[in-house]
């Protein structure tokens, strides 16, 4: 489908810089979390409630994102061949969705596999796991270690969005343009 | 008999006689420091409850944690891999030598591990915690506790242990800190 310099709709574009945002507060509260659970462990524990939903919110937003691009195609470049562009592009993006649903649902799996319960408002969300302590530690390993490539991929993707124009003459920021 | 001199006299004089006079000091100062132990633990009786000393671990920058345990906890300990329910372990933590600054504690319930903390005013109450449970998770092949291998060596008459964390500040030490040194 050509889309011409159409942009990607609008509830894709609002999923785009929602997840974008998420995902910087998700790094900022592992941060802080880092700095006050020793001194203020109320607060810590709120911080890691905080970091529990967004994830949440972050694998739901991910999921729809990726229901609506199987409906709605990237809009074309129309700049002649960019194939090898596109095809980094894309296995950029692919890396990216993946990343995201390792490192959500690896979050959750280590907390169930602990014990945790997730309750919001009293009300269990999700089903409650049998411990299993070995798994929870490699879902940990498996979380963390996705969670640092995908900030890392996140924010090469931001530079080369800001960069693609100066570099190839060709700017795709308007495929996000709010 | 053999004959002192007077200057031999007046020191062997004033010898003995502080070792009159302080004797009994010393006879309590050992008292204090030794009566109250159990395995040779500090006994210390803090938040309504009577718990043994364990293990220091001292960081870098002179901020040090306690962790203590109850009698129950030490019997326990000496001969099961996985603590039982009731179990409760208190960790201090000395910014500054004196009071403590927060104390986490735990406390295992129905085969979970609670967990709560404190500064000021003692609330001994736990629950599952996702922020305790994350960083416990480190612990998991120990029963979620990083410094079981010093609580069983203390229960079994070892002491308690002293470990060195590298890392200053509130940075939480390496699981390799508690296995990086023997119990004392």
């Amino acid at each position: 489908m050509d889309r011409g310099h159409s942009p990607y709709p609008v509830a894709l574009r609002l999923i785009h810089w929602l997840t974008a945002g998420l995902i910087a507060v998700q790094l900022g509260l592992v941060g802080v979390n880092a700095l006050i659970y020793e001194d203020a462990p109320v607060w810590s524990e709120a911080l890691v409630q905080g970091h529990i939903w967004i994830g949440l919110i972050i694998l739901s937003a991910t999921l729809a994102r990726v229901g609506l691009r199987l409906v709605y195609a990237s809009p074309t470049l129309n700049c002649g061949n960019l194939a090898l562009h596109e095809r980094l592009a894309s296995i950029m993006h692919y890396m990216m969705y993946g990343l995201i649903f390792a490192v959500t649902i690896t979050g959750f799996l280590k907390l169930a596999w602990l014990g945790y319960q997730f309750e919001l408002f009293g009300v269990v969300v999700l089903p409650e796991l049998d411990l299993a302590p070995q798994a929870a530690i490699t879902a940990q390993q498996i979380h963390t270690i996705a969670a640092y490539v995908l900030a890392a991929l996140a924010a090469g993707h931001a530079i080369i969005a800001l960069q693609h124009g100066r570099l190839l003459g060709i700017s795709v920021l308007w495929k996000m343009k709010l | 008999m053999i004959e002192l001199s007077s200057r031999y006299r007046q020191f062997a004089t004033a010898f003995a006689s502080a070792t009159v006079l302080l004797a009994p000091v010393a006879i309590m100062v050992g008292y204090a420091g030794n009566g109250n132990t159990a395995n040779g633990l500090s006994r210390v009786d803090r938040y309504g409850i009577t718990l043994f000393a364990y293990a220091t671990v001292r960081r870098s920058d002179g901020t040090y944690r306690r962790m203590l345990t109850t009698t129950d906890a030490l019997a326990a300990a000496r001969s099961n891999s996985v603590l039982p329910d009731g179990t409760r372990i208190f960790m201090e933590s000395y910014y500054r030598p004196g009071e403590p600054s927060t104390v986490f504690h735990m406390m295992k319930q129905q085969g979970k591990w609670g967990y709560g903390s404190f500064t000021s005013n003692t609330d001994l109450n736990v629950r599952p915690q996702a922020s305790c449970l994350s960083c416990h998770a480190g612990a998991a092949t120990t029963d979620f506790v990083y410094t079981l291998p010093s609580l069983k060596a203390a229960a079994s008459g070892k002491g308690a242990s002293e470990f060195s964390c590298n890392r200053g500040g509130r940075a939480p030490c390496s699981r390799e800190t508690y296995t990086s040194a023997p119990p004392r």
